[in-house]
């Protein structure tokens, strides 16, 4: 079998004692950056680039990468205790995770996390080393006309997120798309909504209007309300997941890990939208007991496990291809250029040790994630009880340097607090922001993708039809709308979510 | 966080005393301003620069800090306003100081910094998916020619040295509208512009090298043409516009150089001309420039200041002539 010698390689060379320590030095730096609001991946690979290039090029490649999927396990940390998602994959994890985390039930979504990631780290490296060359094939396939479907199609299970009322979904919906409207036009390059405010003209922060709605909105709220204390404070049960748990989360990590590897291959975008695709399914399949959106325990597995494995998969078309899915492939492609080495389909004949080596360091990293996130698991789930005199101000302080360091510009956390004031709001209103978030993120695209769509193919509509892969994801998504304006299906999807 | 620590530790380092208690420049870490995201041309030249300095600088290193917005206009105006000691100094790009400035109002006067000097060039180069019928510039300006308004080339903004670059080569091949004879398709940013003639989506990307140099390699791209006069050291083979008898195309170059805010301290000035020239000799420095795709290219801060004020004179006639505005 090709696979078992490939993979000999691999581990004899991600388990050489200075790869081991490379790989672990960067997933614990992942973790910390994780667990930091504001301060991603791509800012801590860039200040690092340079400490690589003394080092030897499987060793730089396997520590960056230890980053980039470490941050992906410290990213839930704060989302599920403080309801503050410090990336665009961790949003989700707030819906569940923080819910459960308010039931006394901290530890066991922490652990969830960890294991889900784990979960779907293991396979998503079996797909990585088994079928990287076809999923490469899928990235080239996805045009302008293909990603704008693949968002309509993300935008319309979107209201599936929204829980209460079809009308206040379809608003936070539309609220969001309008957001995302501030910046500048690609196309034209003009200024929009921008009232001349310099800083505004690429848009609001994805983070900042994460944190200002999620995380500093519950701040704000949680001070209003004297009886939410006791709810947080209360007893912690069980660190640990029981057997019932493990059960319960089985399906959505494996859900979860289909949809994210998937994702995770299309290059821009593909990974957002793993997360929130994957919860979006799970709340169609799965009947918790308790309902999603209340703590349900398959709300954290799934996205989880689909971040995760989109974090992984998102390294096939760099690898192969030389496409750099996201910002932090493209700093690893810049990483791999400084060494000598080409990204592309002749890495796997001309560096076979290089590529099984960064596969089978993702998996011994991901082991080393868990062994040291499950015993962290029960300190982090103290740091909720601790007193709301000295929680609340950790948390703005936290989030306002964060928001700084991203991009070292004041006004962002003047908008940091104006966005924890419509966090608020929302909440008083009882709109739920998940969907807001996600239209903030798919409508820009979505638009550029389709007015591109629309030139390239000379104005001619029906070509979003005619293309066979956009063709059916937009038949999906008309079918998935269907059904959630059928008026027998919404009477029993608000009686479900009055229960 | 970590760059605390960084400044921390620096900070310590200079208190053990390893330079004289006298103001000598510097005196402390050193603030260089690039006004574009993490991973671009312009972050992998000021990094380059980090680590080139590092020896030299000792505890007071160059702090690269990314303050992108708005074209790379936030982060040059910083550096603007900023107190004229030498301690924070831009990472000047084609953007900054040529192509937006030709074609909008910015708030500062392109051509008044404390000029240190030139750093990096990226060569302009046009190329087609490896599957396409087009094998050489010839091939596509003809094709060109023969279906008027239909052929597609992505870039990675308007208003960019990218697609500034493609308007006047069209001109220059004779086309009486340069900007309707192809249909130009603006993609956010360079990566994904180059993706979008790996994957056939367009019929041509005209590029920076640097950004694209990994598809070209891998044989995913076919270069067609360099625009300037400098052959790339990857590709001898691909002709320069200069060589197929295009002239006047070398300002359509994508550059970084190292400018400081007007009126920068003398001393400060000299001591970056000084040290600039000794980064120029440095093989390890020259090198990682190469890898990257990009030309190392130091030049003195009066060779650099005429090909600015060439470059951006010449941008804005272009602008003016073919009524290109942002």
């Amino acid at each position: 079998m090709d696979i078992v010698a490939n993979l000999l390689i691999g581990f004899g060379t991600a388990l050489s004692p200075a790869n081991l320590l490379y790989c672990f030095v960067g997933v614990v730096l992942g973790t910390l950056i994780g667990v930091l609001p504001g301060i991603g991946p791509v800012s801590a690979i860039a200040m690092l680039l340079p400490a690589t290039y003394a080092l030897p090029p499987v060793a730089s490649l396997i520590m960056l990468a230890g980053i980039y999927y470490g941050a992906q396990y410290g990213g839930s940390t704060t989302a599920i205790l403080i309801n503050l998602p410090g990336e665009s994959a961790s949003v989700v994890t707030t819906l569940d995770g923080h819910q459960m985390a308010r039931k006394g039930r901290a530890g066991v979504a922490l652990a969830t996390a960890a294991l889900a990631s784990f979960f779907a780290g293991t396979i998503s490296t079996l797909i990585l080393a088994l079928f990287a060359p076809p999923l490469a094939l899928l990235a080239l396939k996805f045009n302008s006309h293909e990603y704008f479907a693949l968002m309509v199609l993300g935008l319309v299970g979107s209201i599936v997120l929204a829980s209460g009322s079809l009308l206040k979904g379809l608003g936070m919906v539309l609220l969001g798309l309008l957001l995302g409207c501030v910046g500048t036009d690609v196309e034209t390059a003009r200024e929009r909504f921008t009232f001349g405010i310099p800083e505004l003209s690429d848009g609001f922060g994805f983070v900042i209007l994460a944190m200002g709605i999620f995380g500093l909105g519950e701040v704000i709220k949680n001070l209003e309300d004297q009886t939410s204390k006791d709810v947080v404070a209360k007893k912690i049960s069980g660190l640990m997941p029981t057997r019932e748990d493990f059960r319960r989360m089985l399906g959505p990590s494996l859900r979860g890990t289909a949809l994210g590897s998937v994702l995770g291959v299309l290059p821009g975008g593909g990974a957002v939208l793993a997360s929130f695709a994957a919860y979006s399914l799970e709340s169609r399949i799965s009947r918790p007991p308790e309902g999603f959106g209340n703590g349900a325990i398959e709300g954290v597995a799934a996205p989880e496990a689909a971040n995760n494995a989109g974090a992984q998969t998102s390294f096939i078309p760099m690898l192969t291809l030389g496409i750099p899915s996201n910002p932090v492939m493209a700093l690893m492609i810049g990483a791999m250029l400084i060494q000598g080495m080409q990204p592309g389909p002749l890495i796997l004949q001309q560096q076979p040790g290089l590529f099984w080596g960064i596969v089978a360091s993702m998996w011994i990293g991901n082991v080393m994630l868990l062994v040291l996130n499950l015993p962290l698991v029960g300190m982090w789930a103290r740091m909720i009880t601790a007193p709301y005199h000295l929680l609340y101000p950790a948390i703005l302080v936290f989030s306002a340097i964060g928001v700084f360091t991203i991009a070292g510009k004041e006004v962002d956390v003047y908008f940091l607090a104006l966005f924890g004031v419509l966090g608020y709001v929302f909440a008083k209103l009882e709109c739920e922001p998940a969907p807001l978030l996600l239209a903030f993120i798919l409508g820009p695209m979505m638009e550029e993708n389709f007015r591109r769509a629309m030139q390239l193919s000379q104005g001619d509509p029906t070509s979003f039809l005619t293309r066979p892969i956009s063709g059916a994801l937009l038949a999906i998504a008309a079918v998935g709308l269907l059904v959630a304006l059928a008026p027998s299906i919404r009477a029993k999807r608000e009686e479900a979510f009055d229960e | 966080m970590l760059r605390t620590c960084v400044l921390a530790a620096t900070a310590a380092l200079a208190l053990l005393g390893a330079t004289p208690a006298s103001a000598v420049y510097p005196e402390k870490p050193i603030t260089l301003i690039v006004p574009y995201s993490p991973g671009g041309a312009s972050d992998q030249a000021a990094r380059s620069l980090a680590a080139a300095t590092a020896a030299k600088l000792g505890p007071n290193q160059l702090v690269v800090v990314n303050k992108d917005g708005a074209g790379g206009i936030i982060g040059a105006t910083e550096v603007y306003k900023a107190k004229p000691d030498g301690y924070t100094l831009l990472l000047a790009r084609v953007g900054t100081h040529t192509t937006v400035p030709a074609l909008r109002s910015v708030p500062y006067d392109p051509l008044n910094w404390a000029i240190l000097g030139m750093l990096e060039t990226n060569p302009v180069t046009c190329a087609v998916g490896k599957d396409s019928a087009y094998k050489t510039y010839q091939d596509l300006i003809n094709a060109i020619k023969a279906t008027p308004e239909k052929i597609t080339y992505s870039s990675a903004g308007p208003g960019t040295i990218l697609h500034l670059g493609a308007i006047i080569l069209l001109e220059k091949a004779g086309f009486t509208d340069p900007q309707k004879a192809a249909i130009h398709i603006p993609y956010k940013g360079g990566g994904p512009a180059a993706l979008a003639a790996v994957k056939g989506e367009v019929d041509f990307v005209c590029q920076s090298y640097n950004e694209m140099s990994a598809h070209v390699k891998s044989g995913a791209l076919r270069a067609l043409i360099v625009l300037g006069d400098d052959k790339l050291t990857d590709f001898p083979d691909v002709p320069t516009s200069k060589e197929l008898g295009i002239p006047g195309m070398e300002i359509a170059i994508g550059w970084s150089g190292l400018l400081g805010p007007p009126k920068m301290d003398p001393e400060a000035v000299k001591f970056w001309v000084n040290l600039l020239s000794e980064v120029k000799e440095d093989k390890a420095w020259q090198d990682t420039v190469r890898r990257l795709g990009s030309v190392p290219a130091i030049w003195p801060p009066e060779q650099t200041k005429t090909f600015m004020q060439t470059a951006l004179d010449k941008m804005k006639k272009i602008a003016t002539d073919l009524g290109i505005k942002l």
